[in-house]
């Protein structure tokens, strides 16, 4: 039989009335007339005049029939075949207990009150057969059903709360293939504080597979399905230098509850409370709390809320307090170096030396490093290598494999030209498939002359930053001996340009990250009149981009337990909340900030998720549901095809016709 | 001019059930306008017109010798006397011809078509030449001035088979007709005159000559006078796509105050030309028409 998907939409019948009311209303002003001149006329308004009964019925009917149509067709109508006679399974109850092992679970005693909760649960039905399902350790394990009470009860004296949110989706779409054919009947039993950032983008087809659901929720302590109270948190916590001898802890403390809250924060190091601080938090508000030691003294932190809460675990953070290691450089640089490369080596040893801004940005160099890469006998390399005077010798040593692997690692690498011969240059650059570029030799500008200049740097480019407030445009060299000449692939990046528009300095990025940086001139004290340290090194780390990474506050990397890290030579996975050391990398592994948020979910939006379907929440009927879904023939397409038909009849019948056209047929004589 | 009884039998209602023109312009001429015109003159022409008896002093080469030597009897031959009079009928069979209120017998190309074969009728009585010039745009029609009864039968055969469609003929059209007329031409126009003014009077320049008499019957229908009686409707016009919505009641005064002035425009402009001009309605008795015709020619003669 019909029925309707939208049944409210049947009052949009009340619609009908229109076209009666526009043929009661309304004089008919479609008739056409003939005429055999217009030049006299003039248009007028029209009369609209009511009338006594509507005239044209068979259009009035059509009409009314056509907004019957299209109020049949909004409310979603469709045929539905009554359901067969199903015999009833003859299998026993199968229940499956699910619970969550997520971070949030720990707060409002959700975790302490589970087993209880559980076996209770499980003492009500004596004579079904359950089964347990929880995530544990990266992957879902398992109970099968007819486990006794015992071993559900040892299962869950071992289970333990993970660090992160894992596991839920994978568990709901897992207990539908552990129920067997012959059941009697299904269902599933959720045991969790069902918190929302958990649980809100968690779906599922229990109703299309005959299950019904049970949710039974912990934790909630303030009434069932309502938002939980009682939580404050260390969000954020970073540390700085501050001064000399000293460093500066900052902390981020967050009230959950919208009522103001006095809370003592406290900082412990070296096993001790160093510094405690009272601090006021606004409703759902934050504060911030700031502490300083001695530097130096100690390697990790505590920033603690004293007097415990509602969820514990995000109560403390702690942190590393020891400055990053410092980044490397080397050279290679050819075994009989000349005299401008051995200058310009010295001038570049000492100004990235000296990028450094203390001990939290130090630069070193590890020409150890530099050399196992030359030599192949370690891949990883300094953070930054240099090539000063490139020329023949790079080709004859076979270096440009070692180097496009370091590249495409991630390795930052500057090139500068050899003095000698643009010839050897060329060939080195183009046989190596390092650079596909050509150079030309161009006289020596004879000191006394009007020295070579910079281009204007561009505005809004990084380049400007950097030089903003220097006039820029003065950068200037007195001797130029070997330029990039035009064209060059648009692969390449040039920041720096000529006043002619030739490329003195030319990028080759890598997908990794690698940066193959060539400069058209030396960097060296002969070439220019300025000061090194005040032109070029700004420059250098600006074109290189040398700067300090944004990632590493403090030296350290910040993640949430269950996130991974990965750079060119370092793997690292969050799976525990606590302070690590990879490599020389050091880690803050902290849990995630979403855990700590009191909401939870509405419960019958969760069952319809669960579910899948959008109707309300009854763990009892689920046949009918389920009949619903495949029993269904929409006659949506049959009524929008008797909606056009009957449109494109009404647009026939209310088409304009002539009168008083009789034109006769005029006789032949 | 002698007074012309009314008869029902020139009613359009009734003539317009006759179909063949050539009946229906005797039937007209014949039986209601007998004695009013002349009657065709026994002469030197070519086309025989009857026998007589010989009178004594009469030319011999009149006699009919085949008759004398069958019946022994004189008799002389008469022929239809050629005249040189000329009468062009230009018949207007645009579109707009076509329209036929509710209350007429016919339309008004209809109505133009029964009044030319009768007026081509009495010329041919006369033995003038008739000619026609007139259809529209798509099918011109230019027949030059010719006597006897072929010619006749021409013209009328020409006048049935035209169809009311389109615009009428345009400027060269006129241009070409005008540098081909006789040197000596009565002109009857039959047309509707719904056209602009300006372009009636350079169509009539040839009027403006003493050599040609010049008749402008105007057509129309009595809805075309005072609009249907309609509360709204969509006016569209017969010669375009052009279409106007309009409640007729409202705009009935402005209506027949453009159309008098129209009329009056018309007579001016016909006067100015030298053209005669009369406005018949399609309900109109058509001896209404040919009175009129035979009272130019008699003045002409």
């Amino acid at each position: 039989m019909i029925e309707f998907g939208q049944p409210i939409a049947l009052w949009s019948g009340l619609a009908i009335g229109l076209p009666i009311f526009a043929h009661l209303a309304y004089q008919k002003i479609s008739e056409k007339f003939s005429f055999s001149t217009l030049r006299f006329l003039e248009t007028s308004t029209l009369p609209r005049t009511g009338r006594r009964q509507p005239s044209d019925w068979l259009l009035l009917l059509l009409r009314i029939l056509l907004f019957l149509m299209i109020t049949l067709l909004l409310s979603d109508p469709y045929w539905r075949t009554p359901p067969p006679d199903i015999p009833v399974p003859q299998g026993g109850d199968e229940r499956w207990l699910l619970f969550d092992t997520s971070p949030s679970m720990a707060g409002w005693n959700a975790w302490g009150s589970l087993e209880n909760t559980l076996l209770s649960r499980m003492a009500e039905e004596p004579d079904a057969n359950f089964g347990l399902l929880f995530p544990q350790e990266s992957s879902l394990r398992e109970n099968s059903l007819g486990s006794s009470l015992d071993e559900i009860r040892t299962t869950l004296q071992s289970a333990q709360l993970q660090p992160y949110s894992y596991g839920i989706q994978a568990m709901i779409d897992r207990v539908i293939e552990l129920f067997s054919e012959g059941s009697r009947s299904r269902k599933v039993i959720l045991f969790s504080d069902f918190q929302k950032s958990s649980w809100q983008e968690v779906s599922g087809t229990l109703a299309s597979h005959d299950i019904d659901l049970e949710l039974i929720p912990l934790g909630h302590s303030s009434g069932l399905w309502s938002h939980r109270t009682g939580n404050r948190g260390v969000i954020e916590t970073k540390v700085a230098p501050a001064g000399s001898g000293k460093i500066r802890v900052w902390s981020l403390i967050k009230n959950w509850d919208s009522n103001l809250s006095e809370v003592q924060v406290s900082l412990l190091a070296g096993g001790q409370v160093r510094e405690v601080v009272e601090v006021s938090l606004p409703p759902l508000g934050s504060a911030q709390v700031q502490f300083h030691l001695p530097a130096e003294d100690f390697s990790q932190a505590l920033v603690r809320i004293e007097g415990g809460d509602s969820y514990p675990l995000d109560d403390n953070q702690s942190l590393w307090l020891l400055p990053p290691p410092p980044r490397t450089f080397g050279f290679w640089s050819q075994s009989h170096s000349d005299q401008d490369d051995t200058l310009e080596q010295k001038y570049l040893k000492t100004a990235i030396e000296s990028m450094g801004q203390g001990d939290w940005d130090r630069w070193e160099l590890d020409q150890k490093s530099a050399n196992k890469l030359r030599n192949g006998t370690d891949l990883l390399g300094p953070d930054f290598l240099v090539i000063p005077g490139l020329s023949g010798w790079f080709k004859d040593e076979n270096l440009a494999d070692p180097l496009e692997h370091y590249l495409e690692k991630g390795g930052t690498v500057l090139i500068t030209p050899s003095s000698l011969s643009h010839i050897q240059l060329n060939q080195s650059l183009k046989d190596t498939g390092l650079l596909d570029l050509t150079f030309e030799s161009f006289e020596k500008i004879k000191p006394g002359i009007d020295p070579f200049r910079f281009d204007l740097v561009p505005e809004k480019s990084p380049l400007s930053e950097v030089f903003f407030g220097v006039a820029a445009r003065d950068l200037y060299l007195t001797q130029i001996f070997q330029f990039c000449s035009t064209p060059f692939p648009e692969n390449l990046q040039v920041p720096l340009h000529d006043r002619s528009g030739r490329p003195l300095f030319v990028i080759r990025p890598y997908p990794n990250g690698g940066k193959l940086c060539f400069s058209a001139f030396r960097i060296l004290p002969k070439w220019t009149d300025l000061p090194m340290r005040k032109s070029f090194l700004p420059l250098l780390v600006e074109l290189c981009s040398l700067n300090p990474p944004e990632d590493l506050e403090g030296g350290s990397l910040r993640i949430e337990s269950g996130e991974s890290w990965e750079s060119s030579h370092v793997s690292f996975r969050g799976s525990q909340a606590g302070l690590f050391q990879v490599d020389g990398r050091r880690f803050e592994v902290v849990y995630p900030f979403a855990e700590s948020i009191p909401e939870v979910m509405a419960r019958a939006e969760l069952a319809d998720a669960l579910l899948g379907h959008a109707q309300s929440y009854d763990s009892k009927v689920t046949n009918d549901l389920l009949s619903d879904a495949s029993d269904r023939t929409s006659l949506w397409l049959w009524f929008a095809l008797l909606v056009a038909g009957l449109f494109c009849l009404e647009m026939i019948l209310s088409s304009p016709r002539s009168v008083l056209s009789r034109s006769q047929e005029v006789p032949l004589a | 001019m002698a007074q012309l009884v009314e008869n029902p039998l020139l009613d359009p209602a009734n003539l317009a059930r006759i179909d063949d023109l050539s009946l229906l312009a005797r039937v007209v001429v014949e039986g209601n306008h007998f004695g009013l015109h002349r009657s065709r003159k026994q002469g030197h022409g070519s086309e025989f017109f009857q026998y007589r008896n010989y009178e004594p002093g009469e030319d011999l080469k009149n006699i009919d010798w085949k008759v004398f030597a069958k019946q022994n009897e004189l008799v002389a031959k008469t022929y239809e006397e050629t005249s040189n009079a000329n009468l062009i009928l230009i018949l207007d069979a645009s579109a707009s011809m076509s329209f036929q209120g509710n209350s007429s017998p016919c339309s008004k190309f209809r109505y133009s078509q029964m009044l030319a074969a009768c007026l081509a009728y009495l010329a041919y009585r006369q033995g003038d030449r008739i000619g026609l010039f007139g259809g529209n745009q798509e099918n011109l029609q230019w027949l030059f001035p010719e006597s006897g009864k072929e010619s006749f039968k021409s013209i009328l055969t020409k006048i049935g088979s035209m169809i009311p469609q389109g615009k009428d003929p345009d400027d060269q059209a006129w241009e070409k007709f005008k540098a081909s007329l006789p040197a000596q031409a009565t002109v009857v126009i039959i047309s509707d005159f719904l056209e602009d003014e300006d372009r009636i009077t350079d169509r009539l320049s040839f009027a403006h000559s003493s050599r040609y008499e010049c008749l402008c019957l105007q057509v129309i229908d009595p809805i075309e006078e005072n609009l249907p009686e309609m509360d709204a409707v969509r006016f569209a016009s017969l010669e375009g796509d052009e279409e106007k919505s309009a409640s007729p009641e409202r705009i009935r005064q402005e209506y027949q105050r453009r159309f008098l002035e129209h009329l009056n425009t018309l007579t001016n402009c016909f006067a100015a030309c030298g053209a005669e001009y009369t406005v018949l309605k399609t309900v109109d008795n058509l001896g209404l028409g040919i009175r009129k015709f035979i009272g130019l020619r008699s003045l002409f003669k």
